[in-house]
């Protein structure tokens, strides 16, 4: 018994639909392997490892979801006593980001009222930095929307393949009155709009009452097609083409996640989750949840700084524990409380990249992980980014709890006793990954 | 020859053995095999031609997890203040949001949330943005507050929700409000209101989610 599988997509030549054309079992062929060959990609059975994750065609279309949305509202402001002394290059926002598989062009959208300072005297610039460390400026544009918030630095960005990067937007202020301050308000990193981009379904019916039609209930209540029932001598089976029609109907439901155009509801009863409950070996895509910054740092690494013999911390400072020690063990530098997909949770495939900074050499006392109300994932070392001053955690394996609010923490800690500043914690994303 | 595509539905009655074997039969299996095909992959049934299937509506090819017809959405955030946090003494850099002090403080914060393509159709899963808080109470007592969620553009219609808090440590108060959202960037308003004579409300962070896979 071997099922018919197409190798690639047949299809049938438009002349099908002429009045007299034939119905070839030929036809009936072509389109059960046509199927089987959208099942197996679907559900990854039968072997199949083509599979639809989104990755961009044949493997499903890319999501393109933000990488950047974070809101932040506070200043950013020098140390006292230290007005109208440069304090030197300082990323005044970064993030790692995860650029997964699909549009590799994205804008970058950076909303900071420089109230009465010169972004041109600060020297505002946007970087993008490869996981070589190599630097990048990137051109921008600055303008203001009318919207009462400042400024806005506009910047195309393209990534030249998938991977790690850190975005930032750096400066050298250069602040002249203790009144001074630049105020951060947001900032965001989504897909470059495209031409083609719409909002109208035009083309597709739209759903309504009518005649219920034939949809299995689960899209392998029809698996596939023995080659046995298509030969070319054999009558043309009733029961082959209700098969079809079943099999057919079901998966596109399952893939549009709706009801047959003419059925008042759904009638597949699946869903499409990538959690691997009912298909063991159905692709998870690879998905970005989000990307932030948590403060500013120096370029020379560090948020404490000295000028004109004031110390002083950053306003707006890339977190640093007070105390590092062994003992008390990790300690949660940030927070968020954010809704995660329905995705397989064992084993778990997300992931979180911490950015760090240090300007005392490599942080070899540090470690990181990530934990959730689920429990937390095995920590890390932290590996300098190229020769900067940057250095990057890669967490793996976060335990989370699949469609629900998770209260997700990047943690830190030093195994030695070293310099509590030794380490500030910039930016941290999470995703998903295989 | 080109491929044959279609979005032609077939009933039982039209399949059965002794039914006549129409036209109807092949366009509509093999049309919508190719119409299949190409929302599940992405790509063009026919190698180095245009799609017989609507573009997605961020202009490509196949289903983008955008919501009916477009598949069924993931649930994950659409935007987030900065992780701020109760280091529990040693950290050096906590950021929380915002701050309302007792007695009648109200803080409004205009927020901006860009929200990827989607078809704009009732109830389609991105059509709403679910409010999640992190907070605490200043000094363990009991804060009642008002919590207020707006479209800039419209801000007679407001979401409310009474948020009840003790919490010295923080705790988590979920999908508390949902926000109408459209494709592109929305403007909108989060206010606090607190009426409460005692402790201060401090908004640790905030974020808006989007909740479901088919439908509100």
């Amino acid at each position: 018994m071997t099922r018919l599988k197409s190798s690639t997509f047949a299809g049938a030549p438009a002349r099908i639909a002429s009045v007299d054309a034939s119905i070839l079992k030929r036809l009936v062929r072509n389109v059960a392997g046509d199927l089987a060959l959208i099942y197996d990609k679907l559900t990854g059975e039968n072997g199949e490892t083509s599979t639809i994750d989104h990755s961009g065609g044949p493997r499903g279309a890319p999501l393109n979801l933000p990488l950047i949305m974070q809101e932040i509202h506070k200043p950013f402001t020098q140390p006292i006593g230290m007005v109208a002394k440069y304090i030197g290059d300082t990323y005044l926002l970064a993030a790692p980001v995860r650029v997964v598989a699909g549009s590799l062009d994205w804008v970058l959208e950076a909303d900071i009222d420089f109230v009465v300072a010169s972004p041109r005297d600060s020297h505002v610039n946007v970087v993008l930095i490869d996981d070589t460390g190599a630097e990048t400026n990137v051109p921008f544009d600055l303008s203001d929307p009318g919207e009462g918030e400042g400024s806005r630095i506009t910047a195309p960005i393209t990534f030249a393949a998938t991977g790690t990067y850190v975005v930032g937007v750096t400066a050298r202020p250069r602040l002249t009155s203790e009144a001074d301050s630049f105020f951060l308000v947001r900032w965001r990193l989504r897909q470059a709009a495209n031409a083609s981009s719409t909002n109208d379904t035009a083309g597709f019916p739209a759903t309504g009452l009518g005649e219920a039609y034939d949809v299995a209930t689960t899209i392998n209540a029809v698996a596939g097609i023995d080659e046995i029932q298509a030969i070319d001598d054999g009558p043309l089976d009733g029961k082959v083409l209700v098969d079809l029609t079943r099999w057919l109907q079901s998966m596109t439901e399952y893939v549009m996640g709706g009801p047959l155009p003419g059925n008042e509801d759904r009638t597949v009863t699946q869903e499409w989750h990538h959690d691997g409950s009912v298909f063991a070996s159905e692709p998870q895509p690879a998905v970005p949840i989000f990307a932030e910054c948590l403060g500013a740092v120096l370029a020379t690494g560090g948020a404490v700084v000295t000028a004109g013999g004031a110390t002083g911390a950053l306003d707006w400072c890339a977190p640093f524990l007070l105390v590092a020690v062994p003992s008390p063990g990790m300690q949660a530098v940030a927070r968020k409380q954010i809704y995660l997909p329905d995705f397989d949770a064992s084993p778990s495939k997300l992931k979180a990249v911490i950015l760090a900074a240090s300007g005392a050499g490599t942080p070899t006392a540090w470690k990181a992980d990530v934990q959730t109300g689920a429990g937390n994932a095995a920590d890390v070392s932290f590996v300098q980014v190229g020769s900067t001053v940057l250095y990057v955690a890669d967490v793996d394996a976060i335990p989370f709890t699949p469609g629900a609010i998770n209260d997700v923490l990047c943690r830190i800690q030093s195994d030695a006793a070293v310099a509590h500043d030794e380490l500030q914690v910039v930016g941290w994303c999470l995703y998903f990954e295989a | 020859m080109p491929l044959i595509t279609s979005t032609q539905r077939l009933k039982r009655t039209e399949v059965h053995s002794l039914a006549p074997a129409l036209a109807k039969i092949p366009i509509a299996l093999a049309g919508g095999a190719r119409t299949l095909y190409e929302l599940a992959t992405g790509e063009s049934a026919e190698a180095d031609s245009e799609p017989g299937t609507p573009r997605n509506p961020q202009g490509g090819i196949g289903v983008d997890r955008s919501g009916y017809p477009w598949g069924p959405a993931f649930r994950h955030p659409l935007w987030s203040t900065t992780g701020g946090l109760v280091g529990g003494g040693n950290v050096f850099g906590e950021k929380d949001f915002v701050d309302v002090v007792a007695m009648g403080d109200k803080v409004t914060r205009s927020i901006a949330v860009w929200v990827r393509p989607f078809v704009d159709r009732q109830g389609a899963p991105y059509t709403r943005g679910y409010l999640s808080l992190r907070v605490r109470s200043s000094g363990g007592g009991a804060v009642d507050c008002t919590v207020t969620l707006a479209r800039a553009e419209s801000v007679d219609r407001v979401q409310s929700y009474s948020l009840a808090t003790s919490s010295t440590t923080g705790e988590t108060k979920s999908d508390v409000l949902y926000i109408a959202l459209t494709p592109g960037l929305n403007r909108l308003v989060l206010a606090f209101d607190n009426a409460d004579t005692g402790d201060d409300l401090i908004v640790e962070s905030a974020s808006l989610n989007q909740i479901v896979t088919r439908t509100h």
